[in-house]
């Protein structure tokens, strides 16, 4: 069953060897200078990068791709998350709200889980004229329609590819969003801003100034939860913890087929 | 679901029933280092504050790491990494700062006031519900003192206790702190001297100054560690995890106070150097624990 993969060192071996593994590096650079968030919409500077990758559909009789490895290195200091990440709604700012996919079933260690994002961010698609408060209407972790995550005020004229961290801002008691059933706009004239949920397949943390020394956080090593991919999948990668433009990633995941 | 095996925490954040907490932290300015060892000293240890890089106002508005709100269950920090932005190593933690009241330095006799909230803060341990945290005491200067180093001992001028001590017991303090400079910097920080024997309080009750600056005032906090972060300095990472080693299980939510309202900063703090601007980054992943 998918999940099986990360049993053992044995299984991960033994199903590199028979179906070859999937390796996928990619550089990717950001754009403009992210904006800076106040504490009011997420507390802490984040950028989307604009170039992610698509899983490829496996080969029968796998099902699934598992990530053993995954490694990110960034040209400033800050935080990268590397993870499969679910578009949730967008709100085109004198359109309006479009609902796209919900957080996905997937097995984990052996058991088929509801999936919802506590990574979860709203991220500026093209660049904003004027400052929005946005609002979100979402299904919680629980599964309880009609939250409301407390409004977003973002900073005026956020820059594409901007991303500001949503979970400071749910409803009391909400640690997760399955879903996302409404958007709302108010102060900004033009721009599309979506929601988007991430599940975390790797981590990596680095210094000052520096493109070395950063330690690779990722399910095998650590304890994160070891989301399998299915084809289609996107894996996109956030940087957390300054604004500036143009930094560089270049980052690597190992994916190992599951039945 | 409660959390039973490592694979109910990965069960809970799979459904989303888990923090991810991101941040970037800082420190300003360039605090005056400790001084001199001995009995009359600040310490050996020169400790710096840092808390959200964007928030905070040094040293009026310390800026909480932010948490979803409203969190009614138990959490369990499961990885914990960081970065220091500091060329030269230093000790840090995640750690919880209790606000536990103000001292003047320019006048001598009783200074401190208590805040509203009522200690010992609490946590469950061992099955006691409301058990008091015994936590470690650090000055954090607000107003940059001049002239004169301030001295103080940790009691009443009456003479009487000026500190609840680990074991719960109130203690008359001996023991003199002294600045390191008469010109002591804002924001420079200091672990505050305790009895013989002594390793933690849970109360700080009256401070006696006993040498006056012509300037100065500083806030008193009782800091709790949540996780280490290592030795981080600007090139090399750090990773704790405390499902795989170093159990802990510490729990992100602030202890509660005995009564009243209790101002808490998760932040982190580090030990040994000084140094203006030091930035750490780095994630927190913790799961609740129902």
């Amino acid at each position: 069953m998918p999940g099986t993969v990360f049993a053992s060192i044995d299984a991960l071996l033994a199903n590199a060897a028979d179906y070859g593994p999937w390796v996928r590096q990619w550089f990717d650079r950001s754009a403009a200078a992210n904006s800076v968030p106040t504490t009011s919409c997420g507390g802490i500077a984040a950028l989307r990068f604009p170039n992610p990758v698509t899983v490829p559909t496996p080969t029968s009789p796998l099902t699934g791709v598992a990530f053993p490895t995954v490694r990110a290195m960034l040209s400033q200091a800050g935080i990268v998350i590397i993870g499969l990440e679910f578009k949730l709604g967008h709100f085109v700012i004198g359109t309006g709200f479009t609902q796209d996919v919900n957080m996905p079933s997937r097995w984990v260690k052996g058991s088929t889980i509801q999936t919802a994002a506590s990574l979860v961010f709203l991220v500026c698609d093209t660049a904003i004229t004027g400052a929005s408060t946005m609002t979100v209407t979402y299904t919680n972790q629980a599964g309880t329609g009609s939250q409301a995550a407390t409004a977003m005020v973002l900073p005026s004229g956020a820059t594409i590819g901007s991303a500001f961290f949503l979970q400071p801002n749910l409803a009391s008691g909400d640690t997760g969003v399955r879903a996302v059933t409404n958007m709302s706009n108010s102060g900004a004239t033009v721009g599309t801003i979506s929601v988007r949920g991430l599940l975390p397949i790797g981590i990596s943390n680095q210094g000052s100034g520096a493109s070395v020394g950063p330690a690779p956080v990722d399910p095998f090593i650590c304890s994160m939860v070891p989301y399998p991919a299915v084809g289609g999948d996107t894996i996109a990668a956030y940087f957390l913890g300054q604004s500036g433009s143009n930094m560089d990633l270049a980052a690597m995941v190992v994916g190992v087929g599951d039945i | 679901m409660a959390i039973n095996t490592r694979n109910d925490f990965y069960t809970n954040l799979a459904n989303g029933k888990g923090i991810y907490l991101p941040y970037r932290t800082q420190n300003t300015g360039t605090s005056t280092t400790a001084g001199a060892t001995g009995p009359t000293g600040s310490g050996s240890f020169s400790v710096e504050m840092h808390t959200s890089l964007i928030g905070t106002t040094f040293p009026s508005t310390l800026q909480t790491l932010l948490l979803p709100p409203g969190l009614a269950n138990q959490t369990i920090i499961g990885l914990v990494n960081g970065v220091g932005g500091s060329s030269t190593g230093r000790a840090w933690y995640i750690c919880y700062f209790y606000k536990v009241g103000t001292l003047v330095l320019t006048s001598t006799g009783n200074q401190f006031t208590h805040d509203a909230a009522t200690f010992p803060v609490t946590r469950t341990q061992f099955g006691a519900a409301t058990k008091p945290l015994s936590l470690m005491p650090i000055l954090n200067v607000t107003t940059a003192t001049t002239t004169t180093a301030a001295a103080f001992i940790l009691k009443n001028t009456a003479p009487s206790a000026g500190y609840t001590n680990q074991d719960g017991n109130a203690i008359t303090g001996t023991k003199t702190f002294t600045m390191p400079a008469a010109a002591t910097a804002v924001n420079s920080c200091f672990v505050l001297r305790l009895e013989e024997g002594d390793s933690a309080v849970q109360d700080i009750t009256q401070i006696d100054i006993t040498t006056a600056a012509s300037a100065g005032a500083a806030t008193i906090w009782l800091v709790e560690f949540l996780s280490p972060i290592g030795n981080a300095v600007s090139q090399m990472s750090y990773v704790a995890d405390h499902l795989l080693g170093g159990v802990r299980f510490p729990d992100l939510r602030p202890a509660s106070p005995t009564s009243g309202s209790l101002t808490s900063v998760l932040g982190l703090i580090s030990f040994g150097q000084t140094a203006a601007n030091v930035q750490c980054n780095g994630l927190i992943q913790a799961a609740l624990a129902a």
